[in-house]
Protein backbone atom coordinates (compact mmCIF):
# COMPACT_ATOMS: atom_id res chain seq x y z
CA UNK A 1 0.00 0.00 0.00
CA UNK A 2 1.34 3.71 -0.92
CA UNK A 3 0.62 5.12 2.05
CA UNK A 4 0.66 9.05 1.13
CA UNK A 5 -2.44 7.79 -1.84
CA UNK A 6 -3.92 4.99 -0.21
CA UNK A 7 -3.59 3.03 -3.11
CA UNK A 8 -2.63 -0.69 -3.57
CA UNK A 9 1.11 -0.75 -3.82
CA UNK A 10 1.36 -3.48 -6.62
CA UNK A 11 -0.95 -0.80 -8.75
CA UNK A 12 0.55 -0.40 -12.43
CA UNK A 13 0.45 3.57 -13.12
CA UNK A 14 -0.90 3.49 -16.09
CA UNK A 15 -4.36 2.19 -14.60
CA UNK A 16 -5.58 6.11 -13.25
CA UNK A 17 -5.23 9.13 -14.74
CA UNK A 18 -3.50 11.95 -13.48
CA UNK A 19 -6.48 12.91 -10.83
CA UNK A 20 -5.92 9.26 -9.68
CA UNK A 21 -9.18 7.98 -10.51
CA UNK A 22 -9.01 5.02 -12.30
CA UNK A 23 -8.94 5.28 -16.06
CA UNK A 24 -10.13 2.50 -18.45
CA UNK A 25 -10.48 3.65 -22.06
CA UNK A 26 -7.48 5.59 -23.65
CA UNK A 27 -9.07 8.50 -24.45
CA UNK A 28 -11.03 9.58 -20.47
CA UNK A 29 -13.72 11.33 -22.29
CA UNK A 30 -14.99 8.00 -22.81
CA UNK A 31 -15.07 7.14 -18.66
CA UNK A 32 -17.19 10.01 -18.44
CA UNK A 33 -19.47 9.57 -21.03
CA UNK A 34 -20.51 6.07 -19.92
CA UNK A 35 -20.91 7.43 -16.57
CA UNK A 36 -23.61 9.80 -17.71
CA UNK A 37 -25.26 6.98 -20.12
CA UNK A 38 -25.80 5.08 -17.33
CA UNK A 39 -27.17 8.16 -15.46
CA UNK A 40 -29.26 8.98 -18.34
CA UNK A 41 -30.52 5.38 -17.94
CA UNK A 42 -31.68 5.37 -14.53
CA UNK A 43 -32.99 9.01 -14.63
CA UNK A 44 -35.13 7.33 -17.65
CA UNK A 45 -36.37 4.66 -15.42
CA UNK A 46 -37.48 6.64 -12.45
CA UNK A 47 -39.59 8.82 -15.42
CA UNK A 48 -40.91 5.40 -16.63
CA UNK A 49 -42.34 4.65 -13.37
CA UNK A 50 -43.69 7.49 -12.47
CA UNK A 51 -45.41 7.77 -15.71
CA UNK A 52 -46.67 4.62 -15.68
CA UNK A 53 -48.20 5.00 -12.37
CA UNK A 54 -49.49 8.61 -13.16
CA UNK A 55 -51.00 7.41 -16.37
CA UNK A 56 -52.77 4.35 -14.32
CA UNK A 57 -54.50 6.94 -12.33
CA UNK A 58 -55.51 9.59 -14.58
CA UNK A 59 -57.29 7.38 -16.63
CA UNK A 60 -58.75 5.44 -14.09
CA UNK A 61 -59.98 9.26 -13.18
CA UNK A 62 -60.91 9.88 -16.77
CA UNK A 63 -59.03 13.81 -16.34
CA UNK A 64 -55.90 13.18 -18.96
CA UNK A 65 -55.98 15.76 -21.56
CA UNK A 66 -53.31 16.90 -23.63
CA UNK A 67 -54.05 20.26 -22.67
CA UNK A 68 -53.39 19.35 -19.23
CA UNK A 69 -50.30 18.08 -19.98
CA UNK A 70 -49.35 21.37 -22.32
CA UNK A 71 -50.29 23.68 -18.65
CA UNK A 72 -48.35 21.38 -16.57
CA UNK A 73 -45.22 21.58 -19.05
CA UNK A 74 -45.10 25.73 -19.06
CA UNK A 75 -45.42 25.76 -14.95
CA UNK A 76 -42.43 27.74 -13.89
CA UNK A 77 -41.95 25.11 -11.66
CA UNK A 78 -40.45 22.88 -13.89
CA UNK A 79 -37.23 25.42 -14.70
CA UNK A 80 -36.06 23.86 -10.84
CA UNK A 81 -36.68 20.70 -11.29
CA UNK A 82 -34.67 20.31 -14.75
CA UNK A 83 -31.61 21.78 -13.34
CA UNK A 84 -31.49 19.44 -10.85
CA UNK A 85 -32.27 16.92 -13.39
CA UNK A 86 -29.33 18.16 -15.62
CA UNK A 87 -26.93 18.04 -11.93
CA UNK A 88 -27.98 14.82 -11.41
CA UNK A 89 -27.29 13.31 -14.81
CA UNK A 90 -24.19 15.52 -16.41
CA UNK A 91 -22.42 15.70 -12.64
CA UNK A 92 -19.46 12.98 -14.19
CA UNK A 93 -18.63 15.84 -16.74
CA UNK A 94 -17.86 18.54 -14.28
CA UNK A 95 -14.05 18.84 -13.24
CA UNK A 96 -15.26 19.58 -9.86
CA UNK A 97 -16.79 15.66 -9.47
CA UNK A 98 -13.79 13.79 -10.83
CA UNK B 1 -35.52 -6.23 -7.05
CA UNK B 2 -36.64 -3.24 -4.59
CA UNK B 3 -35.39 -4.58 -0.98
CA UNK B 4 -37.45 -2.66 2.13
CA UNK B 5 -35.26 -3.61 5.32
CA UNK B 6 -37.27 -5.36 8.02
CA UNK B 7 -36.26 -3.18 11.34
CA UNK B 8 -37.56 -0.40 12.84
CA UNK B 9 -34.71 2.21 11.24
CA UNK B 10 -36.37 2.65 7.70
CA UNK B 11 -36.55 6.00 6.12
CA UNK B 12 -39.73 6.64 4.20
CA UNK B 13 -38.65 6.98 0.40
CA UNK B 14 -40.62 8.22 -2.45
CA UNK B 15 -41.82 6.56 -5.61
CA UNK B 16 -38.53 8.05 -7.42
CA UNK B 17 -36.25 6.87 -4.45
CA UNK B 18 -37.67 3.35 -4.51
CA UNK B 19 -37.41 3.11 -8.77
CA UNK B 20 -33.81 4.93 -8.46
CA UNK B 21 -33.05 2.15 -6.33
CA UNK B 22 -34.62 -0.67 -8.24
CA UNK B 23 -32.59 0.42 -11.43
CA UNK B 24 -29.10 0.81 -9.68
CA UNK B 25 -29.59 -3.14 -8.02
CA UNK B 26 -30.44 -3.80 -11.81
CA UNK B 27 -27.89 -2.29 -13.18
CA UNK B 28 -25.44 -4.15 -10.94
CA UNK B 29 -27.14 -7.32 -11.06
CA UNK B 30 -26.74 -6.91 -15.19
CA UNK B 31 -22.91 -6.12 -14.94
CA UNK B 32 -22.12 -8.68 -11.71
CA UNK B 33 -23.51 -11.46 -13.57
CA UNK B 34 -23.78 -10.71 -17.59
CA UNK B 35 -20.78 -8.54 -18.21
CA UNK B 36 -18.79 -10.70 -15.63
CA UNK B 37 -19.78 -13.41 -18.31
CA UNK B 38 -18.77 -11.94 -21.16
CA UNK B 39 -15.28 -10.99 -19.65
CA UNK B 40 -14.73 -14.46 -19.00
CA UNK B 41 -15.86 -15.89 -22.19
CA UNK B 42 -13.46 -12.84 -23.77
CA UNK B 43 -10.44 -13.88 -21.84
CA UNK B 44 -11.01 -17.92 -22.58
CA UNK B 45 -11.40 -17.14 -26.57
CA UNK B 46 -9.13 -14.24 -26.91
CA UNK B 47 -7.38 -12.79 -24.25
CA UNK B 48 -5.73 -15.98 -22.91
CA UNK B 49 -4.74 -17.00 -26.40
CA UNK B 50 -3.30 -14.17 -27.04
CA UNK B 51 -1.31 -14.26 -24.03
CA UNK B 52 -0.07 -17.41 -24.72
CA UNK B 53 0.93 -16.84 -28.19
CA UNK B 54 3.30 -14.29 -26.68
CA UNK B 55 4.52 -15.91 -23.76
CA UNK B 56 4.27 -19.54 -24.68
CA UNK B 57 1.86 -20.02 -22.05
CA UNK B 58 -1.44 -19.05 -20.52
CA UNK B 59 -1.72 -16.35 -17.55
CA UNK B 60 -0.76 -18.05 -14.29
CA UNK B 61 -1.96 -15.34 -11.58
CA UNK B 62 -4.16 -12.78 -11.24
CA UNK B 63 -1.97 -9.74 -11.84
CA UNK B 64 -0.74 -11.43 -15.18
CA UNK B 65 -4.36 -11.49 -15.95
CA UNK B 66 -5.35 -7.85 -14.66
CA UNK B 67 -2.48 -7.05 -17.23
CA UNK B 68 -3.52 -9.09 -20.01
CA UNK B 69 -7.36 -7.93 -19.51
CA UNK B 70 -6.85 -4.16 -19.49
CA UNK B 71 -6.91 -3.41 -23.15
CA UNK B 72 -9.83 -5.72 -23.81
CA UNK B 73 -13.46 -3.90 -24.37
CA UNK B 74 -15.13 -6.38 -22.24
CA UNK B 75 -12.76 -5.27 -19.04
CA UNK B 76 -13.31 -1.67 -19.98
CA UNK B 77 -17.37 -2.37 -20.39
CA UNK B 78 -17.55 -4.12 -17.41
CA UNK B 79 -15.12 -2.05 -14.96
CA UNK B 80 -16.34 1.35 -15.98
CA UNK B 81 -20.32 0.78 -15.57
CA UNK B 82 -19.01 -1.14 -12.03
CA UNK B 83 -17.40 2.14 -11.09
CA UNK B 84 -20.45 3.97 -11.88
CA UNK B 85 -22.74 1.73 -10.66
CA UNK B 86 -20.89 2.00 -7.69
CA UNK B 87 -21.57 5.28 -6.87
CA UNK B 88 -25.01 5.40 -7.85
CA UNK B 89 -25.60 2.78 -5.08
CA UNK B 90 -24.73 5.69 -2.62
CA UNK B 91 -26.02 8.81 -5.02
CA UNK B 92 -29.14 6.57 -4.36
CA UNK B 93 -29.54 6.29 -1.19
CA UNK B 94 -27.76 9.79 0.60
CA UNK B 95 -30.17 12.26 -0.13
CA UNK B 96 -33.27 9.74 1.43
CA UNK B 97 -31.26 9.77 4.26
CA UNK B 98 -30.51 13.50 4.59
CA UNK B 99 -34.02 14.29 3.77
CA UNK B 100 -35.24 11.32 6.72
CA UNK B 101 -32.61 12.67 9.27
CA UNK B 102 -35.37 14.13 11.54
CA UNK B 103 -37.82 10.15 11.49
CA UNK B 104 -34.30 8.44 11.56
CA UNK B 105 -32.99 10.49 15.07
CA UNK B 106 -36.93 9.52 16.75
CA UNK B 107 -36.23 6.01 15.88
CA UNK B 108 -33.15 6.00 17.93
CA UNK B 109 -34.13 8.17 20.44
CA UNK B 110 -36.66 6.05 21.17
CA UNK B 111 -35.17 3.19 22.05
CA UNK B 112 -32.36 4.81 23.31
CA UNK B 113 -32.74 3.14 26.62
CA UNK B 114 -32.48 -0.11 25.34
CA UNK B 115 -29.46 0.41 23.06
CA UNK B 116 -26.31 -0.78 24.55
CA UNK B 117 -23.61 1.02 23.27
CA UNK B 118 -20.26 2.31 25.40
CA UNK B 119 -17.58 4.90 23.26
CA UNK B 120 -14.57 5.93 23.99
CA UNK B 121 -13.57 9.32 22.98
CA UNK B 122 -10.24 9.11 23.48
CA UNK B 123 -9.94 6.81 20.75
CA UNK B 124 -8.57 7.56 17.49
CA UNK B 125 -10.36 6.70 14.66
CA UNK B 126 -7.69 4.69 12.19
CA UNK B 127 -6.94 5.89 8.83
CA UNK B 128 -8.33 2.98 7.06
CA UNK B 129 -11.72 3.56 8.82
CA UNK B 130 -11.90 7.30 7.84
CA UNK B 131 -9.44 8.70 5.26
CA UNK B 132 -10.47 6.30 2.54
CA UNK B 133 -13.67 6.41 0.99
CA UNK B 134 -14.35 2.19 1.30
CA UNK B 135 -16.40 0.92 -2.00
CA UNK B 136 -16.71 4.50 -2.88
CA UNK B 137 -18.72 5.63 -0.10
CA UNK B 138 -18.53 9.58 0.22
CA UNK B 139 -17.58 9.77 4.01
CA UNK B 140 -16.57 6.39 4.66
CA UNK B 141 -17.76 4.94 7.61
CA UNK B 142 -17.90 7.91 9.77
CA UNK B 143 -19.78 10.95 7.70
CA UNK B 144 -21.11 14.31 8.96
CA UNK B 145 -20.35 15.40 12.61
CA UNK B 146 -23.68 17.36 12.71
CA UNK B 147 -25.48 13.70 11.65
CA UNK B 148 -24.03 11.23 13.47
CA UNK B 149 -26.77 8.40 12.95
CA UNK B 150 -26.05 9.55 8.71
CA UNK B 151 -23.32 7.12 7.73
CA UNK B 152 -24.74 4.50 9.35
CA UNK B 153 -28.15 4.36 7.50
CA UNK B 154 -26.43 5.62 4.17
CA UNK B 155 -24.12 2.16 4.57
CA UNK B 156 -27.82 0.12 5.30
CA UNK B 157 -29.56 1.38 3.06
CA UNK B 158 -26.75 1.09 0.47
CA UNK B 159 -25.91 -2.26 0.95
CA UNK B 160 -29.80 -2.84 0.25
CA UNK B 161 -29.50 -1.72 -3.12
CA UNK B 162 -25.96 -3.16 -3.68
CA UNK B 163 -26.95 -6.25 -2.40
CA UNK B 164 -29.76 -6.89 -4.92
CA UNK B 165 -31.18 -9.59 -2.10
CA UNK B 166 -28.43 -11.63 -2.12
CA UNK B 167 -27.18 -10.37 1.59
CA UNK B 168 -31.00 -11.65 3.10
CA UNK B 169 -33.55 -9.14 3.95
CA UNK B 170 -31.75 -7.48 6.97
CA UNK B 171 -28.65 -7.74 5.05
CA UNK B 172 -28.04 -10.66 7.59
CA UNK B 173 -27.25 -14.02 5.51
CA UNK B 174 -23.43 -13.90 6.11
CA UNK B 175 -23.95 -14.11 9.63
CA UNK B 176 -27.25 -16.32 9.18
CA UNK B 177 -25.68 -18.69 6.86
CA UNK B 178 -22.03 -18.36 9.14
CA UNK B 179 -23.99 -19.24 12.68
CA UNK B 180 -26.10 -21.99 11.21
CA UNK B 181 -22.90 -23.47 9.54
CA UNK B 182 -21.44 -23.52 12.49
CA UNK B 183 -24.21 -24.89 14.78
CA UNK B 184 -24.55 -28.05 12.45
CA UNK B 185 -20.83 -28.94 11.80
CA UNK B 186 -20.13 -28.55 15.65
CA UNK B 187 -22.89 -28.98 17.50
CA UNK B 188 -21.18 -29.91 20.69
CA UNK B 189 -19.77 -26.36 20.40
CA UNK B 190 -21.97 -24.00 23.15
CA UNK B 191 -20.26 -20.54 23.04
CA UNK B 192 -21.68 -18.49 26.05
CA UNK B 193 -19.71 -15.28 25.09
CA UNK B 194 -19.15 -14.35 21.36
CA UNK B 195 -17.61 -11.32 20.07
CA UNK B 196 -17.89 -10.01 16.78
CA UNK B 197 -14.90 -7.57 15.43
CA UNK B 198 -15.47 -4.51 12.98
CA UNK B 199 -19.38 -5.21 13.17
CA UNK B 200 -20.08 -1.66 11.61
CA UNK B 201 -23.87 -1.31 11.74
CA UNK B 202 -24.17 -4.83 13.33
CA UNK B 203 -26.09 -6.57 10.61
CA UNK B 204 -24.10 -9.64 10.58
CA UNK B 205 -23.82 -9.49 14.61
CA UNK B 206 -27.02 -10.14 14.97
CA UNK B 207 -27.71 -13.62 13.82
CA UNK B 208 -25.25 -14.84 16.20
CA UNK B 209 -28.04 -14.11 19.02
CA UNK B 210 -30.24 -16.46 16.65
CA UNK B 211 -28.04 -19.20 16.57
CA UNK B 212 -26.75 -19.40 20.48
CA UNK B 213 -30.08 -17.21 22.02
CA UNK B 214 -28.34 -17.85 25.84
CA UNK B 215 -24.65 -16.41 23.98
CA UNK B 216 -23.78 -13.16 25.71
CA UNK B 217 -23.16 -10.94 22.43
CA UNK B 218 -21.03 -8.07 22.43
CA UNK B 219 -19.67 -6.30 19.08
CA UNK B 220 -16.74 -3.87 18.51
CA UNK B 221 -15.82 -1.24 15.65
CA UNK B 222 -13.42 1.71 15.91
CA UNK B 223 -15.52 4.09 14.19
CA UNK B 224 -18.58 6.08 16.57
CA UNK B 225 -21.16 6.56 13.80
CA UNK B 226 -22.11 3.47 12.72
CA UNK B 227 -21.95 1.65 16.37
CA UNK B 228 -24.19 4.62 17.60
CA UNK B 229 -26.43 3.24 14.38
CA UNK B 230 -25.99 -0.48 14.70
CA UNK B 231 -27.01 -0.05 18.43
CA UNK B 232 -30.27 1.23 17.71
CA UNK B 233 -30.93 -0.91 15.02
CA UNK B 234 -30.68 -3.83 17.43
CA UNK B 235 -32.22 -2.38 20.21
CA UNK B 236 -35.49 -1.69 17.31
CA UNK B 237 -35.56 -5.66 16.95
CA UNK B 238 -35.21 -6.25 19.66
CA UNK B 239 -31.31 -7.78 20.26
CA UNK B 240 -29.52 -7.93 23.05
CA UNK B 241 -26.06 -6.98 22.20
CA UNK B 242 -23.16 -4.56 23.92
CA UNK B 243 -21.55 -2.33 21.28
CA UNK B 244 -18.32 -1.15 22.02
CA UNK B 245 -15.90 1.37 20.39
CA UNK B 246 -12.43 -0.34 20.41
CA UNK B 247 -9.28 -0.83 17.83
CA UNK B 248 -8.86 -4.50 17.16
CA UNK B 249 -5.54 -4.63 18.22
CA UNK B 250 -5.81 -3.74 21.62
CA UNK B 251 -9.35 -4.97 22.83
CA UNK B 252 -9.85 -3.95 25.93
CA UNK B 253 -11.39 -7.37 27.44
CA UNK B 254 -9.71 -9.33 29.58
CA UNK B 255 -7.79 -12.51 28.18
CA UNK B 256 -10.24 -15.59 27.66
CA UNK B 257 -13.48 -14.03 28.01
CA UNK B 258 -15.12 -15.17 24.72
CA UNK B 259 -15.80 -18.71 23.17
CA UNK B 260 -16.47 -17.62 19.83
CA UNK B 261 -14.12 -14.13 17.74
CA UNK B 262 -15.96 -14.08 14.87
CA UNK B 263 -15.18 -11.37 12.17
CA UNK B 264 -16.98 -11.10 8.40
CA UNK B 265 -15.64 -8.61 5.35
CA UNK B 266 -13.32 -7.05 8.17
CA UNK B 267 -9.75 -8.60 7.51
CA UNK B 268 -9.16 -7.34 3.55
CA UNK B 269 -9.61 -3.73 5.12
CA UNK B 270 -6.96 -4.07 7.41
CA UNK B 271 -3.08 -4.15 6.70
CA UNK B 272 -1.17 -7.14 7.21
CA UNK B 273 0.38 -5.85 10.33
CA UNK B 274 -3.02 -4.96 11.54
CA UNK B 275 -4.44 -8.17 10.91
CA UNK B 276 -1.63 -10.03 12.79
CA UNK B 277 -2.05 -7.43 15.59
CA UNK B 278 -5.96 -8.37 15.72
CA UNK B 279 -5.15 -11.98 15.58
CA UNK B 280 -2.62 -11.70 18.78
CA UNK B 281 -5.77 -10.06 19.98
CA UNK B 282 -8.36 -13.07 19.10
CA UNK B 283 -5.93 -15.60 20.45
CA UNK B 284 -5.83 -13.57 23.19
CA UNK B 285 -9.45 -13.29 24.39
CA UNK B 286 -10.26 -16.87 23.67
CA UNK B 287 -11.03 -19.38 26.11
CA UNK B 288 -9.23 -22.47 25.75
CA UNK B 289 -11.49 -24.35 22.83
CA UNK B 290 -12.80 -21.11 21.76
CA UNK B 291 -12.92 -20.58 17.67
CA UNK B 292 -12.06 -17.48 15.53
CA UNK B 293 -14.19 -18.01 12.91
CA UNK B 294 -13.42 -15.57 9.71
CA UNK B 295 -16.03 -15.07 6.55
CA UNK B 296 -14.44 -13.15 4.07
CA UNK B 297 -13.10 -13.48 0.46
CA UNK B 298 -10.96 -16.73 -0.38
CA UNK B 299 -7.60 -16.56 -1.16
CA UNK B 300 -5.94 -16.30 -4.23
CA UNK B 301 -3.60 -19.41 -3.35
CA UNK B 302 -7.08 -21.09 -3.74
CA UNK B 303 -8.55 -20.13 -6.69
CA UNK B 304 -7.90 -19.91 -10.45
CA UNK B 305 -6.15 -16.80 -12.18
CA UNK B 306 -9.33 -15.80 -13.54
CA UNK B 307 -11.34 -16.04 -10.86
CA UNK B 308 -8.77 -15.00 -8.53
CA UNK B 309 -8.24 -11.75 -11.20
CA UNK B 310 -11.96 -10.97 -10.52
CA UNK B 311 -12.01 -10.59 -6.95
CA UNK B 312 -8.80 -8.57 -7.08
CA UNK B 313 -10.48 -6.46 -9.46
CA UNK B 314 -11.95 -4.56 -6.41
CA UNK B 315 -8.27 -3.59 -4.80
CA UNK B 316 -7.83 -1.48 -7.58
CA UNK B 317 -10.94 0.14 -8.52
CA UNK B 318 -13.18 0.35 -5.54
CA UNK B 319 -10.81 1.56 -3.05
CA UNK B 320 -10.46 -1.21 -1.36
CA UNK B 321 -6.54 -0.71 -1.12
CA UNK B 322 -5.85 -3.59 0.83
CA UNK B 323 -8.01 -6.50 -0.67
CA UNK B 324 -5.30 -8.32 -2.58
CA UNK B 325 -3.26 -7.73 -0.03
CA UNK B 326 -5.43 -9.94 1.99
CA UNK B 327 -6.36 -12.48 -0.96
CA UNK B 328 -2.59 -13.16 -1.66
CA UNK B 329 -2.42 -13.85 2.29
CA UNK B 330 -0.58 -17.77 3.08
CA UNK B 331 -4.26 -17.79 5.70
CA UNK B 332 -2.55 -20.85 7.57
CA UNK B 333 0.56 -18.56 8.32
CA UNK B 334 -1.76 -15.91 9.43
CA UNK B 335 -3.49 -18.25 12.14
CA UNK B 336 -0.30 -19.28 12.88
CA UNK B 337 1.62 -15.38 13.29
CA UNK B 338 -1.99 -15.07 15.68
CA UNK B 339 -0.58 -17.60 17.58
CA UNK B 340 -2.66 -20.84 17.01
CA UNK B 341 -1.57 -23.96 15.98
CA UNK B 342 -1.60 -25.02 11.93
CA UNK B 343 -3.38 -28.47 13.37
CA UNK B 344 -6.07 -26.51 14.47
CA UNK B 345 -6.88 -24.34 11.29
CA UNK B 346 -10.34 -24.37 9.96
CA UNK B 347 -11.53 -22.95 6.23
CA UNK B 348 -15.13 -23.97 4.49
CA UNK B 349 -17.66 -23.04 2.00
CA UNK B 350 -21.52 -22.45 3.11
CA UNK B 351 -23.97 -21.97 0.30
CA UNK B 352 -26.16 -19.10 0.78
CA UNK B 353 -29.00 -19.83 3.60
CA UNK B 354 -30.98 -17.12 2.10
CA UNK B 355 -30.26 -18.44 -1.74
CA UNK B 356 -30.39 -22.39 -1.27
CA UNK B 357 -32.25 -22.82 2.44
CA UNK B 358 -31.20 -24.43 5.71
CA UNK B 359 -30.91 -28.20 4.62
CA UNK B 360 -28.19 -27.19 1.86
CA UNK B 361 -26.23 -25.74 4.72
CA UNK B 362 -26.53 -28.36 7.18
CA UNK B 363 -25.27 -30.25 3.99
CA UNK B 364 -22.57 -28.63 3.62
CA UNK B 365 -21.33 -28.44 7.13
CA UNK B 366 -21.98 -32.00 7.71
CA UNK B 367 -20.40 -33.59 4.28
CA UNK B 368 -17.31 -32.81 2.40
CA UNK B 369 -16.34 -29.16 1.83
CA UNK B 370 -17.17 -27.86 -1.00
CA UNK B 371 -14.47 -26.36 -3.64
CA UNK B 372 -13.53 -23.15 -2.78
CA UNK B 373 -12.43 -22.34 -6.61
CA UNK B 374 -15.77 -21.33 -8.00
CA UNK B 375 -17.15 -18.75 -9.44
CA UNK B 376 -19.86 -18.70 -6.86
CA UNK B 377 -17.44 -18.62 -3.99
CA UNK B 378 -17.39 -15.11 -2.20
CA UNK B 379 -18.27 -13.37 -5.74
CA UNK B 380 -21.82 -11.29 -5.15
CA UNK B 381 -23.50 -12.58 -7.78
CA UNK B 382 -26.82 -15.33 -8.61
CA UNK B 383 -25.69 -18.58 -6.47
CA UNK B 384 -22.86 -16.85 -3.80
CA UNK B 385 -21.21 -18.93 -1.65
CA UNK B 386 -19.71 -17.57 1.52
CA UNK B 387 -15.86 -18.41 2.68
CA UNK B 388 -14.75 -19.14 6.02
CA UNK B 389 -11.86 -19.85 7.83
CA UNK B 390 -10.16 -19.79 11.74
CA UNK B 391 -8.60 -21.81 13.63
CA UNK B 392 -9.70 -23.64 17.40
CA UNK B 393 -7.81 -22.15 20.11
CA UNK B 394 -5.67 -25.42 22.07
CA UNK B 395 -8.09 -26.21 24.98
Amino acid sequence: MTEDKMIPEDAPPAIYGPDGEPQFFQDPAMDRFAAVILNLASELWVQTERVETLTQILRQKGVLSEAVLADAALDPGREALFNAYLDRVLTPLRESAR
Amino acid sequence: MVLSLKHGMNPERGADDIARGRFVSGLRRFILNDLAHDMRQAFDDRVSPAYARHHGRAPESSAEVHKAMRSDPSFKIYSVCRVQAQKMVWDSVTPVVRREQARIEQAAAAVESKARLSLDPSLPVPRNVDAIEVHLMPGSYVGPGDYPLAQGAVYDQGLAVFSMGLMGDNLDDIGLSMATYIRQAFPDFQPAAILDVGCTIGHNTLPWKKAYPAADLHAVDAAPPVLRYGAARAALQDTDVQFHQMNAEALKFADGSFDLVFTSMFLHELSRQTRVAFFREAHRVLRPGGLLLNMELPPNSDMGPFEGFYLDWDCYYNKEPYYKGFRDEDLRALVRAGGFNDADYLQFVTPSIGLYGADAVTAAATADPLAVNSETTGRLADGVQWFGFGAWKRA
